[in-house]
């Protein structure tokens, strides 16, 4: 929130506060994390996430089987210590294939959900803020939305399944097709925290004073409608990972023999049914594992926001205050 | 007459809704990167027969033109061609959909089974231990992907106990499915009189519709638990309790309330699932609407895939219309 433009700012006195902001935010960041240190439901969530983005990181460094190579001979050996988790039915590492998935499911999910969060906010904040406006504004507004309604009348996974498939497969169409596919959510979602915050008195004497859109935007929604819009975000990380990997999962996505969890799942999907079930089962933990903690993480920023939440005494503090009365 | 006002009111409104979806559609077929006309007709095909194609086609016509010529065909009913089946879409969709529709509604029966009870229990005492298992639920189901729990399911109950039958269809190769009335193997079965492929074919659905019942719970389950909570701090429901009426009473008029939202969430999920259950139809190799669009997907079979997609985005919207007419009933006063 740097003052690059003082025209918009209209020489309010609210202006020079930088100082104080960056201040406030580490003491936010500080108390978020004490929050996060009393409740391990919540804090399990991130610890999982930053388990699964470091073995991405890290796989190509660790002394692992090569995920793409065949070890020749050994197909479907069932877990040992040569191979913590067996193989599959081509005789390559499964251990060291699901270490390597982040790197293609996590940052297609990633990347993904951000586009889509950078547009379908904006333009989410934009339709909030003209819907009223009248005269072309209103138009724009109202143009966005049916579109929006347009692309939620598809069934998700559908959707994505023919995007990929108009787009032509490989990942950047999967990164398009889930981007599309969430966009509408991130417009909703913006636009209803900008309908909710727009009424505040203190934006309205913004806007009375003179404030521009950008001002108003930067200053006061997109800092009140983050909260929100993280919690959103996180659990659509999750979400993504799902689609992405259905989508290599049934074929459209991923090919193998690139490390990717739904189609390793696929690849292991005939040996379930015979009883070997190694192939299969480890990718599809390690999947269900990540999503579970997007998903705590999503919760712990919702929590966060409501006050109820946030200031409930935990089992842990109440059994400090407890015996320290004693 | 309140009603019919209303239905008339909100078919105006799906009318724009259906124009931008065939309008979306329209857009996919006109992204496919490459001419179709050389494409139908092969590499040796003469400039003057592309062309000759290409005006029977109306691909020589402005892009307006085209996409009414478009709206033309898809007002007859007329989806194009699948290359694969070399049958008209729309009759490979109308064969197929039954199988879909009767997974999808069984799935949802048991999705309502479960959420709905466990959701009741959960919102009326929001810190008792329904609550704390519906929490939990919602947690590990929600994190579940479901085309991997339908392998669990079939590693568990066919490979180990044997109890359930392979993943091999909607029916056993050993059972003659019963003359096609409905399309459902279920009923029709019934119909029939005949007990032997009602049982099998009974037996088929229970793997897939526990699957997609298990994950689509999540939902169902928490709707209701949100709105059973904010209704009991609603005067009535205090009023209720403070009278003195069994728990059970209670939860009846909470229920009764809680409906129009809970019916809302179902039909929402109704429309996803018919997209969803694609990934459960690979797994059991079900032959229904999903399976024929992931392999027309995988085959670049354009005409078949966008007939998928209008064809699940129109059973969204006709769904979606119901529940709208079923809310009217249950809650006039939503009509505004």
């Amino acid at each position: 929130m740097s003052e690059t433009d003082p025209a918009a700012l209209g020489g309010q006195p609210f202006a020079n506060e930088t100082g104080g902001e960056q201040l406030l935010a580490t003491g936010v960041l500080k108390e978020f994390c004490g929050f996060l240190m009393n409740r391990p439901s919540y804090l399990v969530g991130y610890l999982i996430v930053a388990m699964v983005a470091l073995s991405g990181l890290v796989a190509p460094l660790l002394p692992l089987a090569s995920p793409v190579d065949a070890d020749a001979g050994a197909y479907l050996v069932p877990p040992s210590w040569a191979h913590p988790m067996g193989t599959d039915s081509a005789g390559l590492d499964v251990f060291s294939r699901v270490l390597f998935a982040p790197r293609v499911d996590l940052a297609i999910a990633l990347v993904s959900t951000c586009w889509a969060a950078c547009f379908g906010s904006v333009a989410g904040a934009f339709v909030g803020l003209w819907e009223e406006r009248g005269g072309i504004k209103s138009g724009a507004a109202t143009l966005i939305l049916r579109m929006a309604d347009v692309i939620q009348a598809f069934p998700v996974f559908a959707l994505a399944l023919v995007l990929v498939a108009v787009l032509g497969q490989g990942m950047t169409s999967i990164i398009i097709a889930i981007g599309i596919v969430n966009l509408p959510l991130y417009l909703r979602l913006m636009r209803g925290e900008v309908l909710r915050i727009r009424d505040q008195s203190y934006v309205e004497a913004a806007h009375i004073a003179g404030a521009g859109d950008i001002y108003l935007l930067t200053r006061h929604i997109v800092p009140n409608a983050a909260p929100p819009l993280l919690a959103q975000m996180s659990i659509n990380t999750g979400v993504a990972v799902l689609l992405a990997a259905g989508l290599s999962f049934i074929g459209a996505g991923v090919r193998a023999p690139t490390p990717e969890w739904g189609s390793m799942i696929a690849m292991g999907f005939q040996n379930v049914v015979t009883g070997q079930w190694w192939p299969s089962m480890f990718p599809g933990l390690a999947l269900a594992l990540t999503v579970f903690g997007l998903g705590r993480i999503g919760a712990s920023i919702l929590a966060w926001t409501n006050p109820r939440e946030r200031s409930r005494p935990t089992r842990r503090a109440w059994k400090a205050f407890t015996e320290g009365r004693n | 007459m309140r009603i019919l006002c209303y239905l008339l009111k909100r078919l105006a409104f799906s009318i724009p809704q259906i124009f931008g979806v065939a309008l979306v559609a329209f857009f996919l077929l006109k992204l496919i990167p490459g001419d179709p006309a050389p494409m139908m007709l092969g590499p040796l095909a003469t400039q003057e027969a592309v062309d000759k194609l290409r005006a029977e086609m109306g691909l020589d016509q402005p892009l307006p033109q085209q996409f009414i010529a478009y709206l033309d065909r898809l007002a007859h009913g007329d989806l194009g061609r699948s290359w694969q089946t070399t049958n008209p879409v729309l009759f490979d969709l109308w064969q197929r959909l039954p199988a879909t529709l009767e997974l999808v509604t069984l799935s949802l029966f048991m999705a309502i089974v479960i959420g709905l009870p466990l959701g009741m229990m959960a919102g009326r005492r929001p810190n008792g231990p329904m609550a704390r298992l519906a929490d939990s639920y919602c947690i590990a189901a929600g994190a579940i992907p479901d085309f991997w729990l339908a392998l669990v399911l079939i590693f568990v109950f066919y490979s180990i106990f044997k109890i359930a039958p392979p993943p091999i269809g909607r029916l056993d190769f050993a059972v003659f499915p019963p003359p096609s009335i409905t399309g459902s193997y279920v009923i029709d079965a019934l119909l029939e009189g005949n007990y032997h492929s009602f049982r099998a074919a009974l037996a088929q659905l229970i793997l897939p519709v526990s699957t997609l019942g298990i994950i689509y719970t999540v939902p169902i389950l928490t709707m209701t638990r949100t709105t059973v909570e904010r209704l009991n701090e609603t005067d009535f429901i205090r009023f209720a309790n403070a009278k003195g009426l069994s728990p059970a009473r209670v939860s009846r008029h909470a229920l009764r309330n809680a409906l129009p939202s809970v019916i809302t969430v179902i039909g929402m999920l109704f429309g996803t699932l018919v997209g969803s259950v694609v990934l459960v139809e690979v797994v059991f190799a079900w032959g229904g609407a999903g399976q024929y669009a992931v392999s027309a997907v995988l085959n670049a079979d354009i005409n078949a895939s966008l007939g998928f997609i209008l064809m699940a985005a129109i059973v969204s919207l006709i769904v979606n219309l119901v529940v709208d007419l079923v809310t009217l009933i249950l809650d006039p006063g939503t009509q505004n």
